[in-house]
């Protein structure tokens, strides 16, 4: 929440400064090869997948190489299951066969991820907290925002801007926020929505109806307009999994932001290593997952 | 009992050195017995004292830029008060005698590592948008350096930003920059002397690790009625100075307002509708009343408020707020005190407001200081003079507070207030050993206390790059002692002549700091947050050594000196990878301290007169960080490691009436850690950097060509109307200087990574201001 509003004051700065950006050739040696552990888990109807790939050279412009070969266990440590997930051979490891139909996450069960690959073995542990149902998605389209925003857009100036209403729970809670248009993820940096609950708490602690505008975060290339499904997920993360988000999405965005940029810097990590000497960064997250479709009119 | 009686027939004479014309008083003007190496210099107040023999002896006052001025005194009766009015040596008149003694003040004076700039000098430099500026001035000097334009201050010999102490009229100024650094706050019609000092610093100042940048107002002129002002492209400046009694009581009020909104507004408004109701302006008022009440009294009441005020539809603003009052006692001839009392006040805020969605955000945020200093000077004889004194500052930290509103329901981030209480105690002696050797050695004793009422905080101990938790708090009362550090720090500078023309200093100085900018963005903002040393923040502490040759050509008409320095830094501040530090109440689990370390060599070589001026300046420099959790332990550069930095500034008066002026930088491009590997997560492509280390690349070099011409319209003597007009050329070559290197992929197409090369300014700048003075 902080986080956004200081986000939409950085960009107004920016417009004023008019800064130049440009883009420039750099040299930069070939870092070390690393495994790259990316497990979003939840109890939504997609499968389920852990994808593992390797760093790439910064400028190699190709989609990193996917891992296959390594054997990815999920271990629900609080009934004490484990499912085994499926090597594509593309570096996905699916949830398949007889675990396809059954949900692997479950509210407040604790889950390890462990990995073996040549030799080397990882671990990383995670809980599944709550989530909130989306009550109401509502859309705004007054013609001076439109004019105010995309001044020049003659072909289809009836935009739609969501606002989010959704009922929290007391206690300190963190989600991330997901729009789609149509199906279409609203994929850019900038786009990215995770937040704590806590600076829209009630006065003492009671629940409150809070909202979260997506309003000039729909992106110029897939504008919501009339008749367009507009799709709200909201999944649960843990503390750590926020701090992560937030910190990508600084370091995503930070060359918009500017005199306000911090300095390049490593996210972090919560991919342990038993053993061995390819050293793995990611991130594993499990979390419940609620969404509402609501046409847009 | 012959040589009882020589030694009791001693006189004194002593007294303050003017400007004939306006009544200011001069700093650092050479007041000395002709042929003899029997003198002193003015001090900040314009005094001086001298004590000789009971016998006629011949005075002089020299001042580069004034003609020199020789008195014959008798002190055989009783001590004698004598004060100089020097007058321009442009104007010098005919019973004045012009005397070809030195200006040697850099080689004989004992301060080494020390610059002075008058504004003769500075109004001079090619400036942005035609507006001489101190600041940027002093980022030509050896050894200073500047993170680029729209960074807020300067580095001075490897250090941050937060280790000067800016002193206006001996309030300090906290965040001396307007428009993000472009503009020094500082009026240049109301300044009269700017001295930096980057090492051997003296005892009487204290509270900074690397740099003391006294900046001294104009009294006002105490003989008649003066305008100055200026009109230029982006502000405008008038400033007032009028005796209110003649020679005793005079006052001087300056101020500037820029206009970038009024002018610029209708065009970004056209551009951009969403930025209506646009503001964009900075404005300052600089104002000081003198009472000279009478010969052993005089009263100085010095005054700085301005404001940056910048928004559309959220606003932001950042100002400076100081008050000082300064008494100058003499208890006798050979016994000066000034006292100094000052108020201090830096804030900065930011309103947002959303009427669509109903959020809004504010938050304010200030730093409040109180001070009293009192200041001894004792001129116990010509060889020897004596400084002792003391300072007390009580600082009143407000970090912030913020208020978030959402659907009518607000939450308040109070972050809790802070206070702090810096006691110090020092003595300082110049004993002139024989004609050849001076040395001046100093004690300083600091005492700082961060009290309550407030909480203290105790942290788990450092997992690298992740917070460290709280473990627990305890609450502490009103003034009550939380954290207390105590510092012996010696100063000593030491001259020797090796002829006329020709000197070594040496130096060596401790200094310690409690108070920080907490930053970690690429260059500092107005929004960064200073805070006190506390129980989890030591104070930062620094050890230097600097060796000096310094050497005068041709009657004084070059200088040049070589320096080399070494300084050792404790306690430096820095952040884990990802630290929150906006908001943040537990702030402290994200910062680690770290030793520095700092070298380098300074050229200066400088022509003071004829009608080719200017000066060269060449700093080969390194400043390294080692912190234990970043870079793998190891050594790294630190942030303002920009190892070449050239500048050459040069002035040419083709005639009364045209002058030109140009000026070149370069300076190697500042570190930056670059991502050697990329990683894919949810569909994001970032940057890694595999080697872990911090800094292990630089940005491209800045380098810039500026050029002015000034135009003095022809002077009719009976009017006392003059006027100048100042052409000048900003970034000649139109380079576009990094002022931050990033990574990132490309929005529509993410698979493809770039570097992306922030400019501040990436066009040549053209300017003219008009200048006025009656």
């Amino acid at each position: 929440m902080k986080k956004t509003i200081l986000l939409s004051f950085v960009v107004a700065c920016l417009a004023l400064l008019s800064s130049c950006t440009q883009v420039v050739q750099v040299s930069v040696p070939n870092g070390s090869t690393y495994l790259v552990v990316d497990a979003f888990l939840d109890n939504g109807a997609d499968t389920q997948k852990v994808r593992l790939t390797t760093t790439a050279p910064y400028f190699s412009n190709q989609p990193t190489p996917g891992v296959s070969g390594a054997t990815v266990l999920l271990q629900d440590l609080t009934s004490s299951k484990t499912y085994t997930l499926t090597d594509d051979g593309k570096g996905n490891y699916y949830q398949v066969g007889s675990i396809a139909h059954d949900t692997m996450i479950k509210y407040r069960h604790n889950y390890q991820l462990n990995i073996l690959y040549n030799g080397n073995t990882y671990y990383a542990t995670s809980t599944a907290h709550r989530t909130i149902a989306v009550d109401t998605i509502v859309f705004r389209s007054r013609q001076s925002d439109v004019e105010n925003k995309y001044p020049n857009d003659t072909t289809n100036p009836k935009r739609f801007f969501p606002m989010i209403l959704a009922f929290d729970s007391i206690g300190p809670d963190y989600y991330w926020e997901k729009v789609y248009n149509n199906g279409v993820y609203y994929s850019q940096p900038r786009q990215l929505i995770a937040f704590q609950d806590d600076g829209v708490q009630g006065m003492d602690g009671k629940p409150l109806f809070w909202s979260v505008s997506f309003f000039g975060l729909t992106s110029d290339q897939n504008p919501i307009h009339r008749y367009d499904t507009c799709t709200v997920k909201i999944l649960s993360i843990n503390e750590d999994t926020y701090e992560f988000l937030t910190q990508l999405q600084t370091q995503l965005t930070n060359a918009q932001s500017g005199l306000f940029a911090v300095t390049p810097e490593n996210v972090k990590t919560n991919i342990k290593q038993n053993s061995g000497t390819l050293t793995a960064i990611g991130w594993f997250n499990t979390g419940l997952v609620k969404g509402k479709s609501v046409i847009a009119r | 009992m012959c040589c009882h009686t020589l030694w009791a027939q001693k006189h004194t004479i002593s007294g303050y050195v003017k400007d004939g014309k306006n009544g200011e008083v001069l700093i650092g003007v050479n007041v000395y017995e002709k042929g003899t190496t029997n003198g002193v210099s003015t001090n900040a107040y314009g005094f001086y004292s001298l004590t000789l023999s009971a016998d006629t002896h011949l005075i002089v006052a020299s001042y580069l830029g004034y003609a020199t001025q020789e008195k014959k005194i008798s002190l055989s009766e009783k001590n004698v008060v004598q004060n100089f009015e020097l007058s321009d040596a442009s104007n010098a008149l005919n019973e004045v005698v012009v005397s070809s003694e030195r200006e040697d003040q850099n080689v004989k004076s004992t301060e080494m590592s020390v610059a002075k700039l008058d504004m003769k000098q500075i109004s001079r430099i090619p400036a942005l948008l035609g507006e001489i500026d101190i600041i940027r001035a002093v980022q030509l000097l050896p050894g200073v350096t500047t993170m680029g334009e729209g960074a807020s201050g300067i580095n001075v010999r490897g250090g941050n930003i937060d280790q000067n102490l800016i002193l206006l009229d001996e309030a300090p100024v906290y965040n001396a920059s307007h428009l993000f650094g472009f503009f020094s706050i500082f009026n240049p019609d109301a300044v009269k002397d700017v001295k930096i000092i980057k090492g051997g610093i003296p005892a009487q100042y204290g509270g900074r690790l690397s740099s003391i940048l006294d900046i001294r107002m104009k009294e006002g002129n105490s003989k008649k009625l003066q305008i100055n002002g200026g009109i230029g492209t982006i502000f405008s400046r008038l400033s007032i100075e009028a005796p209110l009694i003649k020679d005793k009581m005079s006052f001087i009020v300056a101020v500037r307002r820029s206009y970038i909104d009024i002018l610029a507004g209708p065009v970004i408004k056209k551009r951009n509708p969403a930025l209506g109701n646009l503001q964009f302006y900075f404005y300052d008022l600089t104002t000081k009343l003198n009472y000279h009440i009478n010969e052993k009294n005089n009263l100085f009441l010095s005054g700085y408020f301005g404001q940056d005020v910048f928004g559309a539809g959220f606003s932001f603003k950042y100002g400076n707020s100081t008050a000082s009052m300064r008494w100058n006692h003499l208890f006798n001839d050979k016994l000066f005190l000034n006292t100094t009392a000052f108020y201090s006040n830096y804030h900065y805020g930011i309103g947002f407001t959303n009427q669509g969605t109903g959020t809004a955000f504010d938050w304010t945020s200030n730093i409040i200081n109180y001070s009293v200093k009192p200041d001894f000077t004792y001129y116990i004889n010509n060889k020897n003079t004596m400084h002792a004194g003391g300072q007390s500052i009580f600082i009143q930290f407000n970090p912030g507070q913020s208020s978030v509103t959402s659907n009518g329901s607000s939450n308040t981030v109070i972050l809790p207030n802070k206070f702090s209480f810096e006691n110090a105690l020092y003595i300082d002696d110049e004993l002139k050993i024989n004609s050849r050797f001076v040395v001046q050695a100093g004690l300083r004793y600091s005492l700082f206390n961060y009290m309550g009422k407030g909480e203290r905080y105790n942290y788990y101990d450092t997992i690298p790059n992740n917070s460290r938790r709280l473990k627990d708090s305890s609450y502490y009362g009103t003034l009550k002692t939380i954290a207390q550090y105590g510092n012996f720090e010696p100063r000593f500078s030491a001259k020797f002549d090796l002829n006329d023309a020709s000197s070594i200093k040496a130096s060596y100085n401790r200094t310690a700091q409690y108070l920080q900018l907490v930053s970690n963005t690429a260059a500092s903002t107005p929004l960064d947050i200073w805070t006190p040393s506390t129980n989890n923040i030591l104070p930062q502490l620094s050890d230097q050594v600097a060796l000096g040759y310094f050497r005068n050509f041709k009657e004084n008409m070059f200088e040049s000196s070589v320096e080399v320095y070494y300084k050792v830094m404790q306690n430096q501040l820095d952040y884990i990878d990802n630290a929150n530090l906006l908001l943040n109440k537990f702030y402290e689990g994200d910062l680690l301290q770290g030793k520095g370390r700092a070298y380098g060599a300074e050229f200066y070589f400088k022509k003071t007169k004829g009608k080719f001026t200017g000066w060269v300046s060449y700093t080969y420099s390194r400043t390294l960080r080692q912190v234990n959790g970043l870079s793998n332990d190891k050594w790294f550069p630190s942030k303002y490691d920009r190892p070449n930095n050239l500048a050459v500034v040069l002035n040419y008066d083709f005639n009364k009436y045209w002058n030109v002026s140009c000026n070149f930088i370069y300076i190697s491009g500042t570190p930056n850690t670059f991502p050697d590997s990329r990683f894919e997560i949810q569909g994001y492509v970032q940057g890694y950097n595999t080697s872990n280390m911090r800094n292990n690349f630089r940005n491209p070099a800045y380098h810039r060509l500026d050029f002015s011409a000034t135009y003095n319209f022809k002077k009719n003597d009976k009017r006392r109307w003059k006027s100048s007009l100042v052409f000048s050329i900003y970034n000649a070559y139109a380079h576009r200087n990094t002022f931050a290197l990033y990574f990132q992929a490309n929005p529509s197409m993410p698979t493809q990574t770039q570097a992306l090369q922030y400019s501040v300014i990436s066009t040549v700048i053209p300017a003219i201001t008009y200048n006025f003075k009656f």
